[in-house]
Parts: C-alpha cells; sequence; structure tokens
C-alpha cells in the first residue's frame, strides 16, 4: 500500500481538474461572446429578401425608385432539407434520398409546377456548399400561401421578397436594367453608370430567425427584418418619384410614343424622364427583338425636330439683338415665299393677314418668323445657340449621352427659313428644350441639367455630384418678354388646351415634320408642348412630346396639363 | 475485527446530494424541448430520473448500512452476476440502441450492466489485491497480471457491446489501483506505453478513428460531420459566458447538441449557468475527489482503502473525462457525468458508490 501514490493521485486529479477548469474559462469567458455570436449566427436562418444584393437607386427624397415590388416568395433551405433527410432516415431507415426528393416534389407540385425530384436534388446540391437559401418560386398567390403553410414543409420557408423593378417599367429608361443574375451587373442607365456603387451593396434587409437544428422556429423568438439604419452603396437622383409616376401616368394615357420631362426651373434638377413606349426590365431581350417601336430607347434624350419651339430662342436671340419688338407689325399671307419653286405655308393656310409680333408668337405664325430669322442671319442665331447652351448635351450625374443634337444652317435664305421654323438642320432632345424653358423661366440663368444628386458609397461616404456653373446666357428683361409671350400663348394662342383652373400656366405648342410617312401614308408629325407654372413664379418646367401625333395643342397640352395637375397635388 | 463507528463523511454526502439535485433541474432543463416533440411530455425524462433517483438514494443508505466487515463477501458474486449479464446483453436479449447492445429492456425500466459491472470489478479487485499485496510490488506475472487479465475480460465483453468510453474507464480505474496496491513503476510504465500502442494501434487499423481524432484535433473544419457534436457542445459553453443565459433558456438544446440530456449535459448547464455553474459543478467533483481520496488514506484496512481509491477514481475519472470531451479537449467518447446525465442505472450506481465510500468513512481512523 503507498499512501505517497495516493497523494500524488490525487494532486494529479487536482491539476487536470484545473486544467480543464482554465479550459472551461478560457471558452465561456475569454472567447465566450466570440463563440457566443459564432452560435447565434449558426442558429440562425438567413433569407435574402432581394433579388439582387444590389444598391437601392432612391429618388430625392430618398424613396425607392428600386426593390419596390414585394410578393411572398417560396424558399427552399439545403440544410434544413439535408437534415430533414436524416431526421426521416432515422426513423424509416428504408427511405431512400431519391424517395425523399420525389416526395418533397410532389407536396411542392401545387405551387411550383415541373419541379421533379432529380431537380429538387440538384437544387439542394448546388445550394448545400454555401447553404444559401434558394428561391423556388415568388409572386405567390394567396392560396398558394395558405396551402403551403398548412403543409409546413420542413425546408421550405415563406418570406417577401423584392423584386428590383416593376415589369410596367417605372422609370425604365432612367434606371436602366441589370443582367438577372444574383449580383447583378448594370446594363444600361443608372444601374450601368453607377454599377460601381450599387454593386456589392450593404444593409440590404435579411430575415433572420431563431430556428432549431430541424429548421423550426423556437417558440418565443420571431424572426426579425434585419436591415442596417442606413442602406450604403445607394444613388439618390434628383428625379421626384411622386412626379415620375403622374408623368408616367399621363403618358400611358395620351401617348403610345413620346417623352416627358419635368425639370425645376431653378435648380435646374430632373423631377421626372418619361419615354414611352415602357419596357420591361425582365424581358429586355424580347421587347428589343419584338417591339419594333424601340422601347429601350430614351426619347427624352434623343433628338427631334423642336418645330415651333425654336421659335422660343430665334424670339430671345431677337430680342437681345434689340430687333423685334411686341407691337411690330407682320403680314401673313398663309405662306412665305423665296423664290419660284420655294415656298413654306403657314400653319393657317388662309393666313393671319395684319398681325402683331406677340400675336405671331402666339398663333406661332410660320412667315411672320422667317422673316425675324432672316433679319437676324445665320452668324447671330449660331451665336445665340450657342449663348444659351441650347445644344448642350451636358447632363450632371449622368454617363455621356449621345443625343446626335445639333444645330446646322446652310447658306441661303430658304435653309434659314426653314431653321428658324425648328425644321430642317435643327435637331434637339425634349430635355433640350426643357432646359431652354428653364433658363426662360430664371430669368435667363443657364445651368447644365442634373439627374443625379449624390452617391453614398459602400463605406457610407457620401459623394454630391457637383451642380454645374449658373451662367447669365439672356438678359432678365428679354426673359421676362419671353415669359410675358408664353403666357399669351395658352391666354388666347395655340397653347389653350394647357390652361388648368389651379393657376396661370405659360407655354408653347410645336408640330413639327419628320419626313417619314405613317402607316396611313400621311406625313408623320411630331407633336410638342412646353411649357412651365406658376406663370407668374416659375418653379416646374414641363416639356411633353409625341410622336405622330396630330399638333401639340391636340396631342401634348392636355398630357402638359395632366402633370401640372399633379404636381400641384403635391405642393 | 472490530472497528470504531464514527459518523459518515457529511462533505462528501452534501457534494453528493447536491451534485444529484443540479442533474435533476439539469436533466430536465436539457431534455424538455426533445422530450416533448419526441414524447409529447416535456417531463418524460424527468420523471424517469427523478424515481431513479428516489430509489439512488434508498440505495445509497443501503449501501452505507451494509456490515463493513462483511463487504468483501460480495465481490465474488456480484462479479460472477456481472460476468453473465455483461455476456447476455449481446446476445438479443439486450436492447439495440444506435448499433449498441448495452441494457436490458425491464419493461418498467432499463438495466446497463456495465454500470454494475465498474463496481462488481473494482470491490473484486480490491479484495484480490488486498490477498496479494505483497506480491504485486514484486512480481508482475503472479502479482499484477491476473488482475489485467481479468479487467481486460471486463473490457473485453464490454468493448462486445460495444461500449468504448466505459472500457476506457474501467483500464484507467484499475490502472490506479495497481499504482495503489504499490506496482512496479517499471510495470506501470510498460503497462501505460502498451496501452499507447494498443490506442494507436487501434486507431491506424479503422481510419473512421482516425477522422475521429482529425475532427478532435481541428474540429472547425470537420464541423459538418465528425466535429459536430465538439462544435455544438463548444457553442453551447460558449454562449453561457461568465453568468450564462439563464436557467432553461439554452438555444443548444433544440436539437442542435446531440444527447444534450447525457453526455452533453455539461454543456447545457455551461449555456444557462454559465461559467460561475461550471465552476459550482467542478468544485463539487473536486470536493468530492478530495473526500474520497481522504476516505481512502484514512480507511482502516487495506481492502477499504483500496476499495474506496478505486470507487472514488470511477467517478472522478468519469467526471474529468466526460468534462474535457464537452470542452473539446478530449474527443468524443460516450461518457456520462456521474450525478449529471441522465440514466438511471448509471445514477443508481453512482448512488451506490457514494454510499459504499460513505460506509468506509464510518471506520476512518484519523479524523
Amino acid at each position: 500500500m503507498n499512501y505517497q501514490r495516493l497523494f500524488l493521485f490525487m494532486g494529479l486529479i487536482l491539476s487536470l481538474f484545473t486544467a480543464l477548469w482554465g479550459r472551461i474559462f478560457y471558452f465561456q469567458v475569454i472567447r465566450g461572446e466570440e463563440i457566443s455570436l459564432a452560435a447565434t449566427v449558426m442558429r440562425s436562418q438567413r433569407i435574402e429578401l432581394r433579388e439582387q444584393q444590389r444598391g437601392d437607386i432612391l429618388d430625392r427624397n430618398r424613396q425607392p425608385l428600386t426593390n419596390t415590388n414585394t410578393s411572398t416568395a417560396l424558399f427552399l433551405s439545403p440544410d434544413l432539407v439535408k437534415r430533414d433527410i436524416e431526421a426521416r432516415q432515422k426513423e424509416a431507415p428504408g427511405l431512400t434520398e431519391t424517395e425523399y426528393y420525389k416526395q418533397l416534389a410532389a407536396s411542392m407540385a401545387a405551387v411550383a409546377t415541373g419541379l421533379s425530384g432529380e431537380n429538387v436534388k440538384a437544387i439542394v446540391q448546388a445550394a448545400l456548399p454555401q447553404s444559401h437559401f434558394v428561391m423556388i418560386k415568388q409572386g405567390l398567390e394567396q392560396a398558394e400561401i395558405q396551402h403551403l403553410t398548412e403543409a409546413a414543409l420542413p425546408g421550405l420557408v415563406l418570406a417577401p421578397f423584392n423584386e428590383r423593378y416593376g415589369h410596367e417599367g417605372f422609370c425604365a429608361h432612367v434606371l436602366g436594367y441589370t443582367d438577372r443574375s444574383q449580383e447583378g451587373a448594370g446594363k444600361s442607365g443608372i444601374e450601368k453608370s453607377y454599377d460601381y456603387v450599387l454593386r456589392g451593396a450593404v444593409g440590404a434587409p435579411q430575415m433572420v430567425s431563431v430556428v432549431d437544428a430541424r429548421g423550426r422556429a423556437i417558440p418565443g423568438l420571431t424572426g426579425k427584418l434585419q436591415a442596417s439604419g442606413e442602406e450604403r452603396g445607394a444613388v439618390v437622383l434628383t428625379i421626384d418619384r411622386r412626379i415620375q409616376e403622374v408623368a408616367e401616368k399621363a403618358m400611358d394615357y395620351r401617348a403610345e410614343r413620346g417623352a416627358a420631362v419635368v425639370i425645376d426651373t431653378h435648380s435646374k434638377e430632373i423631377l421626372a424622364m418619361v419615354s414611352r413606349p415602357a419596357f420591361d426590365p425582365y424581358s429586355v431581350d424580347e421587347a428589343i427583338v419584338f417591339d419594333g417601336r424601340s422601347p429601350l430607347t430614351n426619347r427624352a434624350l434623343s433628338s427631334y425636330y423642336p418645330g415651333s419651339l425654336f421659335k422660343v430662342l430665334l424670339t430671345a436671340a431677337a430680342l437681345e439683338e434689340g430687333l423685334v419688338d411686341f407691337d411690330d407689325q407682320y403680314n401673313c399671307s398663309g405662306q412665305y415665299v423665296f423664290n419660284d419653286q420655294v415656298a413654306i405655308s403657314c400653319l393657317k393656310k388662309e393666313g393671319h393677314g395684319l398681325l402683331r409680333f406677340e400675336e405671331a408668337f402666339a398663333r406661332s405664325c410660320n412667315p411672320s418668323f422667317i422673316e425675324v430669322g432672316l433679319r437676324l442671319g445665320r452668324t447671330r442665331l449660331l451665336y445665340y445657340v450657342d449663348k444659351v447652351h441650347f445644344i448642350d448635351e451636358t447632363l450632371l450625374g449622368y454617363e455621356s449621352i449621345a443625343p446626335g443634337s445639333y444645330v446646322k444652317i446652310d447658306g441661303g435664305a430658304a435653309a434659314m427659313g426653314n431653321a428658324s421654323l425648328g425644321q430642317q438642320g435643327v435637331m434637339v432632345t425634349p430635355l433640350q428644350i426643357a432646359s431652354l424653358l428653364a433658363t426662360v423661366a430664371d430669368d435667363g440663368v443657364w445651368a447644365a441639367p442634373s439627374l443625379v444628386k449624390y452617391t453614398l458609397d459602400q463605406d457610407g461616404h457620401r459623394t454630391p455630384v457637383p451642380g454645374g456653373e449658373r451662367i447669365q446666357v439672356i438678359s432678365p428683361s428679354t426673359a421676362a418678354q419671353l415669359r410675358l409671350l408664353m403666357e399669351q400663348v395658352v391666354e388666347n394662342g395655340t397653347g389653350r388646351a394647357a390652361a388648368i383652373p389651379e393657376t396661370r400656366v405659360a407655354g408653347k405648342t410645336a408640330t413639327s415634320q419628320t419626313g417619314q410617312m405613317t402607316s396611313e401614308d400621311e406625313e408623320a408629325l411630331n407633336t410638342w408642348f412646353a411649357g412651365y407654372l406658376p406663370a407668374d413664379k416659375p418653379r416646374w418646367a414641363i416639356v411633353v412630346m409625341v410622336e405622330e401625333g396630330s399638333s401639340g395643342a391636340k396631342n401634348c397640352a392636355p398630357i402638359f396639363r395632366d402633370i401640372s395637375q399633379g404636381i400641384l397635388q403635391y405642393y | 475485527m472490530r472497528l470504531k463507528k464514527g459518523p459518515p463523511d457529511f462533505i462528501l454526502f452534501i457534494s453528493a446530494i447536491t451534485l444529484l439535485g443540479i442533474g435533476l433541474i439539469m436533466v430536465f432543463s436539457s431534455s424538455a424541448v426533445t422530450a416533448n416533440v419526441n414524447y409529447g411530455d416535456s417531463y418524460y425524462f424527468f420523471k424517469k430520473q427523478l424515481l431513479w433517483a428516489v430509489i439512488g438514494i434508498f440505495a445509497m443508505v443501503a449501501a452505507m448500512k451494509l456490515n463493513f466487515s462483511r463487504l468483501h463477501d460480495f465481490a465474488v458474486p456480484l462479479m460472477v452476476l456481472a460476468v453473465v449479464l455483461l455476456i447476455l446483453v449481446v446476445t438479443p436479449l439486450g436492447r439495440e440502441v444506435k448499433g449498441s447492445s448495452r441494457s436490458f429492456d425491464l419493461g418498467f425500466m432499463r438495466f446497463s450492466p456495465s454500470e454494475l459491472a465498474k463496481v462488481a470489478l473494482v470491490l473484486f479487485l480490491a479484495k484480490a489485491m488486498d490477498h496479494k499485496l505483497g506480491k504485486i510490488s514484486s512480481s508482475f506475472t503472479a502479482g499484477a497480471l491476473p488482475f489485467l487479465v481479468m479487467a481486460a475480460i471486463i473490457c473485453g465483453l464490454i468493448m462486445l457491446q460495444p461500449d468504448l468510453g466505459t472500457a476506457f474507464t474501467i483500464a484507467a480505474t484499475v490502472f490506479f489501483m495497481l499504482l495503489v496496491a504499490g506496482a512496479k513503476w517499471s510495470h506501470l510504465g510498460v503497462l501505460m506505453l502498451s496501452g499507447i500502442g494498443a490506442i494507436g494501434a487501434a486507431i491506424s487499423i479503422a481510419p473512421y478513428r482516425m477522422e475521429r481524432v482529425m475532427a478532435f484535433l481541428n474540429p472547425w473544419k470537420y464541423a459538418s460531420d465528425e466535429g459536430f457534436q465538439t462544435i455544438q457542445s463548444l457553442y453551447a459553453l460558449g454562449s453561457g459566458g461568465l453568468f450564462g443565459m439563464g436557467l432553461g433558456r439554452s438555444r443548444q438544446k433544440f436539437f442542435y447538441l446531440p444527447e444534450q440530456h447525457t453526455d452533453f449535459i455539461f454543456a447545457i448547464l455551461g449555456e444557462e449557468l454559465g461559467f460561475i455553474g461550471c465552476s459550482v459543478v467542478v468544485a463539487l467533483f473536486l470536493l468530492l475527489a478530495w473526500r474520497g481520496y481522504k476516505i481512502a488514506i484514512n480507511a482502516p484496512d487495506n481492502f477499504s482503502r483500496l476499495l474506496a481509491a478505486g470507487l472514488t477514481t470511477i467517478i472522478v475519472f468519469q467526471a474529468m473525462v466526460n468534462i474535457a470531451v464537452v470542452s473539446g479537449a478530449l474527443p468524443v467518447t460516450g461518457i456520462t457525468l456521474p450525478f449529471l446525465s441522465y440514466g438511471g442505472t448509471s445514477l443508481l450506481f453512482t448512488m451506490i458508490v457514494v454510499g459504499l465510500l460513505l460506509n468506509i468513512s464510518r471506520y476512518s481512523t484519523r479524523t
């Protein structure tokens, strides 16, 4: 018998226990927080509630323009399915995986048709390594949701799901679209220009719920919607979602093809930019191949003959040069004859007869403005085209666009005459017209229009898009005179259809010839209305252009009216 | 031989009863969820354990009241009974669970003969070593070898079930009893080396054991399969922190940690009661070890000294290995934590061991 050894052994036991105690201390106290966090993550199910891990594009009030469509979607958790298989196999050792997947597919058949056992197996096996939830179907109907809730299949989870775009194509021409990958790569529009900001954004909402190892929620611990306070990786546009909606609705109601632009006359920020026809960002390829109307083209940034809207610029130049006065008399015979071969007719075939300049503008008398144009001359006109940045294509915050706008006037009176009417030799975009109107409304101050206010990168840094320089391009008095002229257009000229009861508006109609024939074998006319409101203290300039219309008054003025009234609902 | 009878060891008694109480609470807390899901009754395991605890207390008192001088008379019959039952349990009479046949299903209760075998073997070896005390320290073949053969038979029978953990506990206990009985260091050294060699051989012939060792060395890498239990156990421990998540608030018991009310009950305890709770349990086992070995040291004769040392070792060693497994210091072996883990026979014999120790403590030569 050996006491010494007994003591020795006691000592050994004591030291081993102490070592174990230390080890427990290490895991519980020293690394406790870290392990606890890892355990929480392990027990949590995370479901990406977004189609793409991509930052939002927000409007000027930080309302999202993307990810606004939410539907209920069915997700499958590969981990939970795997665990369920193991559990079921313990109960019934004969159950093969193939059989299990067959059953699972069958129980989902009511919702997701066409899924075979092999499909489900392949989905699970592909997703297992990253243990990602896989979306089986989005946009579930109420009956489907009920069916799935009652079935309570292990491994299947229902959650709200954000689609990046609406199928109707809200704001689609501005936003652009991405490819269909999980990460998403911007293919056009803001999505493309700001891909570096939007990609891999953080703070996207996730559904986090604490579940037991079988994937069922632990009683008393409900799922939480998790999103960091500030979403990072976002682009904030100058667009006002409400005005954009109003404008899109108005265009949808009254026009098949065309564009509308709303711009803040002072800040020169674009509040709405619509192009029609719209396209479904989810069916871009189909739109390109099957829709002959080029729906992907952003018509607000495409060039057109401005027609009589050019008279605004012409008048600005003539007033600046002191060449015209409101009371000047013109005589309109119904056409302007250059020589034996060439004559340009007026809208009013029988002629306006004797009329004052003010009236000529209100009624958009062509011969009178040809006369003004000829008096001004090509050189001076081009000088003012430059000075007022008429064909400046700058759009702050947006990738360089190439609308191909120009003012080219050949020698000779006829060419000058044509150009004076905004036909041959003059091509501008609806946005450029909006910019011109904003200059007039803003006492002659021009600044480049902008579409993006700032970006928020992943680190939360805000990068503003620098505003453009404000330049006095026409005198305030000229601008004021132009405003009086445009008020007359709506009051008793061609633009009476644009008037609204809420406030006085001002503007100018235009109808331009395209030289192309419609299906009815008539010459296609592009129609315009460009105006601003309120007339006394302008805040918004609105340009509406409708392709293949009959006249600006008929096709565009009502849209202008709708948009104006829509804006005034909010302001 | 007449001996003066004193009071039983109070500290040992209190430690054991406290551990028993903590065990009952933890069995309920850790098993409630799975019991509810699998049996429709949250109290399913708790009720059984409570019944066994009551039986265990009676058994402890009975063991304490046994005639001290006649204790050695139980050695041979119990040993024979244990061997017979160990043989029977691997026949179809035994109840097979998860590929092992470790217990008899008696309808109202289950009985695991290896729990009996542990106590019986210690009793038997104490008696036998007492007789051959002189030879143990001199000759290997006449001294240590017969005990080793006896132990090897029992371990072999248990390995048939198979139950590596219990076999390991028995081997270690026998080794320690030889050590206390005065076996030569050289003999013990050879034994230890051959033990290590045997473990090495066992690992090298079965690749799955190698994987377990690898998983043990780097559980995070094997988190999804072999290292799963260890990881889940560490998650539970770590989540507890200093003060624990609160009694009943374990998350890991929601099916994450397998064997949460048996082999890994200590992890749930750590999660719910934190480092403080773990320390209390560790301290109680240390207290138990101290009193147990003290009883051995003060025992009136060599038989009771060897018996007390062996019995204490069974409990303490098992506790140590269990906690080591739970804290990832040893590979998963399947050893339960005495007093705390769910398991009727185990609790019953643990209480009997405590009773026997208390019995011996009444005859301490010193106080």
